[in-house]
């Protein structure tokens, strides 16, 4: 499993968006308080945990495998080690979101590697996401206002810019297994990825900025 | 590597794109301070983390959390007990199992009765060579030589329950002084996550102060 460095994140967002009671299930917003205790036996806050996480999780966990009962399957071992401390939040990891995110993904790659894409893809569900679009809308505002952000900027992104991004982060594909499926010189490969993602990071600048002063 | 030659990974390395010896260079890199560096590590990384806002939502089925609530309190599946190697570590208790022979109460228990056995053969035969008058001579002698078989075979025996005593009494020390370390050991780190914490908190609070604060979604 690769090891990151801690994934700062969603935190300034995360205590303003739990001050407003309007946003009681945002995914984004899950009160580090919720996740330090979900770990250490309240039965209470792992019901929230779940509850503001599992959309996302799900969601990513399918995309990355391909099919809903693996995905099920691995959602329940993370929840499962999160209950038995096999994994354990803290501060320092960012935010609870990003923490489980960065886990879910991990595994589900994991998992990937482990059995091959031609034989788990045959149980690919009806709910194909190999598409790139969207579809669907979070039930919490704050959830949806990041899914507009993220979801235009990345269609804004030039296709091979926006390809060799999923197929690094979704299929865990180093740069140069990518350039070898796009039959791609490694060096684009790269300069696309590192191109790609700067752009994300300034739309979602401008993002975050807005949502500060709001 | 200069720094603008690592400066340039961070976005790769923010999506889990880097070889393990560019990997290791920007972490390097990065625990040698880099402000910048570390500033823009978490803006990617907040970049990253978005990615799946963008995805299909698919809901998670219903039965799920039930499933997932029952499983907190089921066994962990037998294949972790036939394979160690995939956990974390054995407990303490289990490995213990190995290093010493079973401690049960039985054994003492065993002695006891063989004790009691013998005890009821020698009435036995003591009741018998009363009532046979015209062998007392030689049962007499017999007694006296299977009293000596008995004294010896308690002797044995009681020596047997001393070292069984003195080796209980070991593994109970043992015990405590490993479950002395494995406390000191959660305690240390406890401590150790407590400060990586702090040194993110100052290492953010010091980006802000230069400047380089951003907000991360």
């Amino acid at each position: 499993m690769t090891c990151h460095w801690t994934t700062g994140s969603i935190a300034t967002n995360t205590i303003y968006h739990s001050m407003n009671p309007t946003l009681p299930y945002a995914a984004s917003a899950i009160d580090p308080k919720i996740a330090a205790r979900a770990g250490k036996g309240d039965h209470l806050a792992f019901s929230q945990l779940y509850d503001q996480s599992s959309t996302v999780l799900f969601s990513l966990a399918v995309r990355i495998l391909g099919s809903r009962e693996e995905a099920a399957e691995l959602l329940q071992d993370v929840f499962v080690d999160v209950w038995r401390k096999a994994v354990r939040y803290d501060l320092g990891r960012g935010t609870p979101i990003a923490w489980l995110l960065t886990l879910t993904r991990s595994r589900a790659i994991d998992r990937l590697r482990t059995f091959p894409p031609r034989v788990r893809r045959q149980n690919v569900s009806t709910d194909d996401p190999q598409d790139g679009t969207t579809s669907g809308q979070f039930e919490s505002p704050a959830d949806q206002a990041l899914r507009t952000v993220i979801s235009k900027t990345l269609a804004d992104l030039p296709l091979p810019q926006r390809q060799t991004i999923e197929l690094s982060y979704y299929e865990g594909l180093p740069p140069v297994e990518i350039a070898t499926r796009l039959s791609q010189p490694l060096d684009a490969v790269i300069a696309r990825i590192r191109l790609g993602m700067s752009k994300l990071r300034e739309s979602l600048h401008t993002y975050w900025e807005q949502d500060k002063s709001a | 590597m200069t720094h603008d030659d690592l400066e340039e990974t961070v976005p790769l390395y923010a999506i889990g794109a880097l070889e393990k010896i560019e990997r290791q260079a920007l972490e390097a890199h990065l625990l040698s301070g880099c402000i910048p560096c570390r500033t823009a590590l978490k803006e990617f990384q907040s970049v990253a983390v978005s990615l799946p806002f963008a995805l299909n939502i698919v809901p998670p089925p219903r039965a799920l959390k039930a499933k997932i609530m029952g499983a907190r309190t089921q066994a962990p599946p037998a294949e972790t007990a036939a394979h160690p190697s995939a956990t974390p570590s054995l407990e303490p208790g289990e490995w213990m199992k190995h290093l010493f022979p079973p401690s049960s109460p039985s054994t003492a228990s065993f002695g006891l009765a063989l004790g009691m056995v013998f005890v009821g053969i020698l009435v036995l035969l003591m009741f018998q060579s009363w009532n046979s008058s015209p062998r007392v001579t030689e049962d007499t002698r017999t007694l006296a030589e299977l009293q000596t078989q008995v004294d010896a075979a308690n002797a044995q025996l009681s020596t047997l329950q001393q070292q069984l005593s003195e080796r209980e009494e070991s593994l109970t020390q043992t015990r405590e002084e490993l479950q002395r370390r494995m406390e000191e050991l959660a305690e240390l780190k406890d401590q150790l996550i407590h400060r990586e914490a702090e040194l993110d908190d100052l290492t953010a609070h010091l980006a802000e102060q230069g400047g380089h604060s951003a907000r991360i979604p």
